[in-house]
């Protein structure tokens, strides 16, 4: 038999008895729903999840600390290692002066307006495009701004304002740009730091020693972005090789020594995955080469995307009885059918139906209903999701009002591949509920036919 | 005793068949130590009353029931030791079968219970259609194609039950009580059809009845009772058959028989009719019984 002949025989005995059928298939239909829309509900819980986490920080983003660590040191060589780990796309150590005095950086005549650098940060200045630092204004920093005449750095985007004029008292020595209105326009700064001549100075640890002093130049101002880092906003950041220099410059002209006691290497790394999925191998792989103090959003998601399972297999569980209930309904229909049609069956056989064309019929009829039925539930799903949603989203307009777009959820999403899999499975419970009553039918002798009624 | 060598056109062969049925602690012998050689092209009739075994001896011999003991030889080839799928395919190639209720599928038309065969064949949407409606034709129902088995009468039904025989060209058909439902002028319509469509293709037709008149239709009468056969004979209105026929008869009749070997008896080849008939169904050449042989 060809396939189409095999398909038109059995939905034609499907649609001879369509009342049966229709409310077999009605049973396939609630299982597929109480399948689906249960996990759709756990996809928008953890995706929920994801975008709450990914308020409070990058979800792919592994940091390293340097303390707790015992017999290694975050350096150099350490860092090459984390990057040699599969799944790593970028390792950077984090840098702070250690400075004794204050730093400040001067712009204007006579270093009128001066900011207590208290956030200079160093980093690998080829990992903050990767670590997704971006540029509001000017260029990125690179490894090629490294070492050159004038001192490199990246600005935060409020950093300018943070610069007070000495001139004036407080509190009227500062630009007031916080009292701007959400959405309203910024004033300027004292000035242009991209156009602005600017003088980095460390104060000595003693009042016996000189200040040192580097003249500086800004390429780029940082989008601000507190989940990147503080730095990107009231911050400066430099090439970590720039920064290790002028510390030990500093150390030299104060006449500084090391403390051999102090952890060796950077305070901290900050290690960036591909994907979120690489966190925990990755964070795990970092463990075993000796840097057990790490963080990352990943318990957090982990904790989260577990509570969302669990609510997720409940109302599976759920879906999962319901469809044991409609397989039952649906070998009972067919057990029906092969009882009914058994004189049918006979006469096949008699005019040369093989077994398995036998077999395959009510194998397919089987599979139709749960087909029909999974077709309708993803149907009837899709239904249910937006309705879902559209409550949802009332309820939220109502509770959130004012709230920034990202915070809206929504209750229940629905992936293609959810849809597929619930189709495909529909169907196979309809096959595998056909089994029992197919091998019923290939039992059936062909001397049914020659009985006469 | 006489041994005779196996005449080239048998194409069914019935050795020592016994059917011993079961009944709770009894046993019951529907058919005791048949033997029968049918030939190519021949119109028997299996005659026998109610109980006598007569349809318990064309189970047989179609391949529906296995034997107790003896077996039944299609073309040379034992179809008692085929396994229920190799019966299949075989029914689908050499057999036609008519029943006594029809047995027409009630949600079908006639065009498309005359297909059936060829559907478990596999033959082409195209090829079916024409081959089923040149079968309704010859039957006279080329206004019914597409009627469904309920619009129709029986001696229509029956008409399409033939159609439906016939369609795939095979080498034999069953007929079980053909005309068991049907009043005496639709019999002897459709026992003229039956026997013209089988004699035009020179196809062996198997007619098992219960009915002394139908009798008359067959060129050969095997009359069983009590499961012997006991009777086998040439129809006297039907004297011209040839020579080497009316040996066998003599043979089949002898109550003592010989083990004869069977092995090398062929199948003629499809008539010339056949073979022009059944290329129209480019689907499925009409395969000889040989090539089934050696492809076994």
């Amino acid at each position: 038999m060809k396939i189409s002949d095999l398909l038109g025989t059995c939905l034609r005995n499907l649609s001879r008895r369509k009342l049966r059928t229709i409310l077999t298939v009605i049973g396939v239909v609630v299982g597929t729903c109480f399948i689906v829309l249960p996990i759709s509900l756990g996809i928008a819980i953890s995706e929920n999840n994801q975008k709450m986490l990914e308020q409070w920080g990058d979800l792919t983003l592994i940091e390293v600390n340097n303390y707790g660590n015992t017999e290694t040191s975050l350096d150099d060589a350490a860092i090459d290692a984390i990057r040699m780990i599969p799944g790593v796309e970028v390792a950077t150590p984090i840098m702070q002066m250690q400075i004794q005095g204050s730093t400040r950086i001067f712009a204007g005549r006579k270093n009128r307006y001066q900011w207590y650098a208290w956030n200079v940060t160093g980093m690998s200045a080829d990992a903050l495009s990767k670590l997704g630092y971006t540029a509001a204004e000017g260029r990125m920093l690179t490894s090629d701004d490294e070492g050159s005449k004038k001192l490199r750095v990246m600005f935060g985007d409020r950093t300018a304002y943070d610069f007070e004029d000495t001139k004036k008292r407080w509190p009227n020595n500062r630009i007031d740009y916080w009292s701007v209105e959400e959405g309203g326009e910024l004033p300027d700064p004292f000035f242009n730091p991209l156009e602005t001549e600017l003088v980095y100075q460390l104060d000595p640890a003693r009042d016996t020693a000189k200040p040192l002093t580097y003249n500086l130049e800004v390429v780029g101002i940082f989008k601000g972005d507190y989940r990147r880092g503080y730095e990107t906003v009231y911050g400066a950041v430099m090439d970590i090789e720039d920064m290790k220099r002028i510390q030990k410059e500093y150390e030299k002209a104060n006449n500084i020594k090391k403390d051999k006691d102090a952890a060796k290497g950077y305070e901290n790394v900050k290690v960036k995955c591909i994907t979120m999925d690489h966190v925990a191998a990755v964070e795990q792989a970092i463990h075993d080469l000796g840097f057990v103090n790490t963080y990352s959003m990943e318990q957090e998601r982990q904790s989260m995307q577990e509570s969302a399972r669990q609510t997720q297999m409940i109302l599976g569980f759920i879906g999962g009885v319901v469809m044991i209930a409609s397989a039952v309904s649906i070998m009972n229909t067919m057990y029906t059918a092969v009882i009914e049609r058994t004189r049918e069956i006979g006469i096949m056989k008699v005019l040369g139906c093989e077994l398995a064309q036998i077999r395959a019929i009510f194998l397919i009829e089987a599979g139709l209903i749960g087909f029909m039925g999974g077709v309708m539930g993803d149907g009837i799903s899709y239904i249910g999701s937006y309705i879902l949603n559209l409550i949802g989203s009332t309820v939220q307009e109502e509770g959130r009002r004012g709230m920034a777009e990202a915070f809206v959820t929504k209750m229940s999403i629905i992936p293609p591949w959810l849809a597929v899999t619930g189709l495909v499975f529909a169907t196979l419970v309809g096959v595998i509920s056909g089994v029992y009553p197919a091998h019923r039918a290939v039992k059936v002798s062909a001397l049914e036919a020659i009985r006469t009624e | 005793m006489k041994t005779h060598a196996p005449p080239r056109e048998v194409i069914i062969s019935v050795q020592h068949l016994s059917k011993i049925y079961k009944v709770g602690a009894e046993r019951v012998v529907a058919l005791h130590n048949i033997n029968l050689d049918i030939l190519t092209g021949q119109v028997i009739c299996i005659i026998g009353t109610s109980g006598s075994g007569k349809s318990t001896l064309l189970n047989q011999l179609a391949g529906l029931e296995k034997p107790t003991s003896g077996k039944v030889l299609i073309g040379g080839r034992n179809i008692s030791a085929f396994t229920e799928d190799q019966l299949a395919r075989f029914r689908q190639r050499h057999i036609g079968f008519i029943f006594q209720s029809y047995n027409l599928m009630p949600a079908m038309t006639a065009l498309e219970n005359v297909q059936m065969p060829l559907i478990f064949r596999g033959v082409s949407k195209q090829a079916r259609n024409k081959a089923a409606k040149r079968a309704l034709k010859e039957v006279g129902l080329a206004e019914r194609m597409r009627h469904k088995p309920n619009q129709m009468s029986g001696g229509q039904q029956q008409r399409v039950g033939i159609a439906r025989a016939f369609v795939a060209m095979p080498r034999i058909i069953f007929a079980d009580e053909p005309t068991g439902n049907l009043d005496t002028r639709t019999t002897i319509e459709v026992m003229r059809m039956m026997v013209r469509m089988s004699r035009e293709n020179n196809q062996t037709l198997v007619i098992v009845t219960h009915d002394r008149e139908i009798a008359e239709y067959a060129d050969r009468i095997v009359t069983i009772r009590d499961g012997v056969l006991i009777e086998d004979k040439l129809n006297k209105s039907l004297a011209d058959r040839p020579e080497d026929e009316q040996a066998m008869l003599e043979r089949e009749t002898d109550p003592v028989r010989q083990q004869e070997p069977q092995g090398e008896t062929g199948a003629t080849p499809s008539s010339p009719e056949q073979e022009k008939a059944t290329s129209e169904l480019e689907e499925y050449s009409p395969e000889d019984m040989r090539e089934q042989r050696s492809g076994q």
